[in-house]
């Protein structure tokens, strides 16, 4: 990861890629008058590399959160496909899938609402091992105490419930969680919006070491460009559900529109970002 | 406006076809018939119970019947009585007046007087009159109606003020006047049943109805404008409360005619409650299925008074 | 905070008692509620007396038997005899008793120690003790509403569960199903269903025909708020997430999305449980409940028919009377349950953020 090296397309090997993925829902109830199709995704092609950040960028309702659950396989798209080292990931059977899934981790839009309100702290992070069946009763207390400490979150609080947190820890406890199966990628959706400056800068200070230490690779959504700007090694931008910039065979040097070429011009620290 | 009416009448036909179907399989479950009464009659001749039963159809399968009946609702028959020995409707159409009577009358009784009395209690909530009737409220939600009913016939029989059973005196009243001077007597023990046990739970919900808007800003704005109180309750307060007062009129018939049943069968009023009561007690199926169908008919119309009401009333719903 | 929550303690532990005290009828009751007195046809509530005629002051208060001075003619007319009492006393022994015998015991908490009968609440047209009848009766009528609002939940759980969560065509009938019971005003439906059912029971019968009968017109209610909480329940992240572990939908079922139906469930008992109480009142009391000889409150009630109990008879008015504060009791915990729950909603929607809906973003 680097603030003065922008972009490495080096030959190291890509942990996800998608390919072609569209995908559109419809809105409005099955006998509303006014049901219509809103294309989501359109075509979409992706290649996320082992141990890097790729941030994944552009305007509201582009569809970012749409290719994020996709990825994580919540949805299965209408067309294309999804490869997580080396295996097909739409080709399988929900079933098979399983293993997959615990690779992959979603932090969601919003940690708040992921983290169910009558469950305590450590309830929360040992719920994983729990379902994936993983040691005892006090094994997976005991993990689930330590990834607490690993992210910053003393033992005091424990048997907290999530309205006793606050927005930072809670953020904290989201991601703890997501490690518990110790997963290879990890898609942060929006993970540090509405948290103050310097919460967020501890939070993604965290997301840094951690990447470090487990080498994990991260998806990175946000609208934030200069967080984007200073932790990602490579960036794609959607709109309208289309790859407008960057992804897998359009470097960053060929932009397509005028407001995304604004856009990233007007974010703070885009130096390290060049374009034509 | 129409493409909802349309949708909703669609949806109507749908619910009380369902509701026939529902009513016409149970009662045909139901063990016991209303010809086992006669076979047991030394009197009648096996021979007769036999014919009867094969002229009345009983023995033939549920599809069968249900079509039947379908037939003869198209008719204008709606089934045949087999207690009464007659089409179904000559039977229920007096009833059902007589219960409409009763019932539009306990709607419009206790409609009128929730309104004022809600609305007055909650602009003087907090204070000892309205604690009062409040607490008064409470303990008359609290009171079954069948207490209500029997206590109120009680007091009748008691003071003889009013005549405790029927819809007329026996002997017959040649002039109009009397003849509804009469019935209006004769009416007032049983809508005064049924009033008393609706009404409370209407005074509760416009009281909180009321209290609620009251509250809000723009009652506030007005109030420093100098809006005359009574004008500012029920000129401005009130429209504002109207939503849930109007979907609760729509519950409100359903209860009625729920509680118009019991107070039918305790005061004697010939509706159709105790012509449903009899018709389980001596398993006469026809019967059973139009006084439901009855009901229903007159809780949905109730239901789409209240939700075209809304509609009108409130260009919000329009928008969904 | 505190005081709410005394307030809603005070009042369960109030409805805990009544129920203890119905449930200990066999102890509680001064009679067995079959025994006839035949000779005291409804007499009226026997007084009871601290000083006697001559003024002098008893701490055991005594009753005079009633005299029937109309000699089997028309209407008991009732004068009290003095000559002949019975004192007072607590935890008595009653030899004669069947109901006790059986359950190995012969101990009533007080009785009547002497010739006299004590009626403290009169007796109906058998001559039965009304207060022993009272509180046996209080045993079905009380329970009757519990465990029809247990089988009603349970069933609105079910079916509410099973419609939010797997939705689509399921979700179509259940629903349509639940519009088809609430298209009809309650006593009708409860009459249909109730016709359904055989006529001629025993008492045993009679009272679980009572239950299901009740129980299941009621489903419809419920089942719309399950489904509603387990809609939007379903839909939240942590259910998402759980799912991302490899959540089985059971897993997901019992352990995130019934527990948030825990509040809505208690609240609907509360409403539910009176209304299932008067249910059973209204259908013994026209005779398609429990009948004859055990006393139920709406049996018991029945007799009221008669326009001569009706004008004469006061005392038997009590066993709807009783209802009166049972009815307050309940709809005070079902308000006081119903504001907690909408403060608790309140509470975490300020404090954590409403869910956006996430369709494309």
């Amino acid at each position: 990861m680097g603030v003065d090296t922008p972009l490495q397309t080096g030959s190291r090997c890509v942990l996800l890629r998608a390919v072609s993925l569209s995908k559109s829902y419809t809105r409005g109830g099955r006998w509303s008058r006014r049901r219509c199709q809103v294309e989501a995704l359109r075509s979409v092609d992706l290649e996320i590399r082992t141990g890097s950040t790729m941030a994944l960028i552009g305007p509201s309702g582009s569809g970012k959160s749409t290719l994020a659950r996709c990825l994580a396989c919540f949805e299965r798209p209408e067309s294309g496909e999804v490869w997580f080292a080396e295996e097909n990931l739409t080709q399988l059977s929900p079933r098979e899938l399983i293993p997959f899934r615990r690779q992959i981790q979603l932090i969601f839009q919003e940690p708040e609402a992921s983290l169910n309100p009558r469950f305590r702290a450590v309830e929360i992070v040992s719920e994983p091992l729990l379902i994936a069946r993983v040691g005892s009763k006090s094994e997976r207390r005991e993990r689930a105490l330590a990834l607490m400490e690993l992210v910053g979150l003393g033992g005091q609080l424990r048997s907290r419930v999530p309205f006793e947190l606050s927005g930072g820890q809670r953020r904290r406890l989201a991601i703890a969680r997501a490690l518990a199966l110790e997963p290879r990628l990890l898609i942060l959706d929006e993970a540090l919006t509405g948290l103050d400056l310097s919460t967020r800068a501890q939070i993604a200070n965290l997301l840094l070491e951690l990447q470090k230490a487990r080498s994990l690779t991260y998806l990175f959504i946000s609208h934030d460009l200069g967080l984007v700007a200073r932790f990602a090694d490579d960036v794609v931008m959607l709109d309208g559900g289309r790859v407008v910039a960057g992804g897998a065979h359009e470097p960053l040097t060929t932009c397509g529109k005028t407001q995304s070429r604004n856009l990233l011009a007007r974010a703070p620290g885009s130096v390290a970002v060049e374009l034509p | 406006m129409i493409h909802f009416l349309a949708h909703r009448l669609f949806r109507a036909v749908f619910v009380l076809l369902g509701v026939s179907i529902l009513v016409f399989v149970l009662i045909d479950l139901a063990p016991g018939q209303y010809f086992q009464e006669m076979r047991l009659n030394p009197q009648i001749s096996r021979e007769t119970v036999a014919a009867l039963q094969v002229q009345y159809c009983v023995g033939q399968s549920l599809p069968v019947q249900y079509w039947r009946w379908l037939k003869s609702v198209s008719r204008g028959e709606l089934g045949f009585s087999l207690a009464y020995n007659s089409p179904v409707w000559p039977l229920l159409r007096p009833r059902i007046g007589n219960t409409l009577m009763l019932t539009a009358a306990a709607l419009v009784c206790s409609w009128l007087i929730a309104i004022p009395l809600g609305v007055w209690m909650a602009s003087r909530a907090g204070r000892w009159d309205a604690r009062v009737s409040s607490v008064g409220t409470t303990l008359l939600l609290a009171t079954p109606d069948v207490l209500i009913a029997l206590g109120l016939l009680a007091l009748a029989l008691r003071t003889a003020w009013l005549p405790t059973g029927g819809m007329h005196r026996p002997a017959l009243d040649s002039e109009v006047f009397g003849r509804i001077k009469d019935l209006a007597i004769h009416l007032l023990l049983p809508l005064c049943a049924l009033t008393a046990a609706m009404l409370p739970l209407l005074v509760r919900h416009v009281r909180s109805a009321i209290l609620e808007v009251l509250h809000s800003p723009f009652i506030v704005a007005a109030r420093g404008h100098g809006v005359p109180r009574s004008r500012l309750l029920f000129g401005h307060a009130l429209p504002a409360a109207a939503n849930p007062l109007i979907s609760l009129f729509g519950v409100s018939v359903g209860l009625l005619l729920s509680g118009s049943l019991l107070i039918e069968v305790i005061m004697s009023w010939p509706g159709v409650g105790p012509m449903f009561l009899q018709a389980i007690l001596e398993r006469d199926p026809h019967v059973v299925v139009a006084s439901v169908l009855f009901s229903t008919v007159f809780l949905m119309t109730g239901s789409l008074v209240a939700d075209v009401s809304l509609y009108v009333v409130d260009p919000r719903i329009r928008v969904e | 905070m505190l005081k709410r929550n005394k307030k809603l303690l005070l009042l369960g532990t109030s409805l805990i008692l009544i129920h203890i005290l119905v449930l200990g009828a066999f102890f509680f009751a001064p009679y067995d509620p079959g025994e006839q007195h035949r000779d005291n046809p409804f007499a009226p509530p026997t007084r009871l007396h601290f000083v006697d005629s001559e003024g002098k002051l008893h701490l055991r208060p005594y009753v005079c038997s009633w005299a029937n001075h109309a000699n089997g003619i028309g209407a008991p007319q009732y004068v009290e005899d003095c000559s002949r009492i019975s004192t007072l006393r607590f935890l008595v022994r009653d030899e004669r008793s069947h109901s006790l015998r059986g359950l190995g015991m012969a101990w009533r908490l007080f009785g009547a120690d002497g010739p006299a009968p004590m009626y403290l609440l009169g007796t109906d047209d058998y001559g039965r003790d009304q207060l022993s009848r009272l509180l046996y009766g209080g045993r079905i009528s009380l329970f009757a509403g519990l465990l029809a609002t247990g089988l009603s939940l349970a069933l609105g759980l079910l079916m509410g569960g099973v419609a939010g969560y797997f939705g689509s065509w399921l979700d179509d009938i259940i629903m349509r199903g639940a519009e088809v019971f609430m298209a009809l005003p309650w006593i009708y439906l409860l009459f249909a269903v109730r016709a359904f059912l055989p006529l001629e029971v025993g008492a045993r019968q009679s009272f679980f025909i009572l239950i299901g009968v009740i129980g299941v017109t009621g489903w419809a209610r419920p089942s719309r708020l399950i489904r509603g909480v387990i809609l939007s329940a379903k839909e939240r992240d942590f259910v998402h997430a759980a799912r991302g572990f490899g959540a089985s939908h059971s897993y997901i079922l019992r352990r995130h999305l019934l527990p948030q139906t825990s509040a809505v469930i208690l609240t609907q008992a509360a409403f539910l449980i009176p209304q299932f109480i008067l249910a059973e009142v209204t259908l013994s009391f026209l005779g398609l409940g429990v009948g004859e000889p055990v006393p139920s409150w709406g049996n018991m009630l029945a007799s009221l028919q008669k326009y001569y109990v009706l004008e004469s008879y006061w005392w038997m008015f009590l066993s709807g009377i009783i209802l009166i504060p049972i009815f307050l009791l309940y709809n005070a915990v079902a308000n006081a349950l119903s504001a907690r729950l909408e403060r608790a909603d309140a509470e975490v929607r300020s404090s954590m953020g409403t869910q956006k809906l996430q369709v494309a973003s």
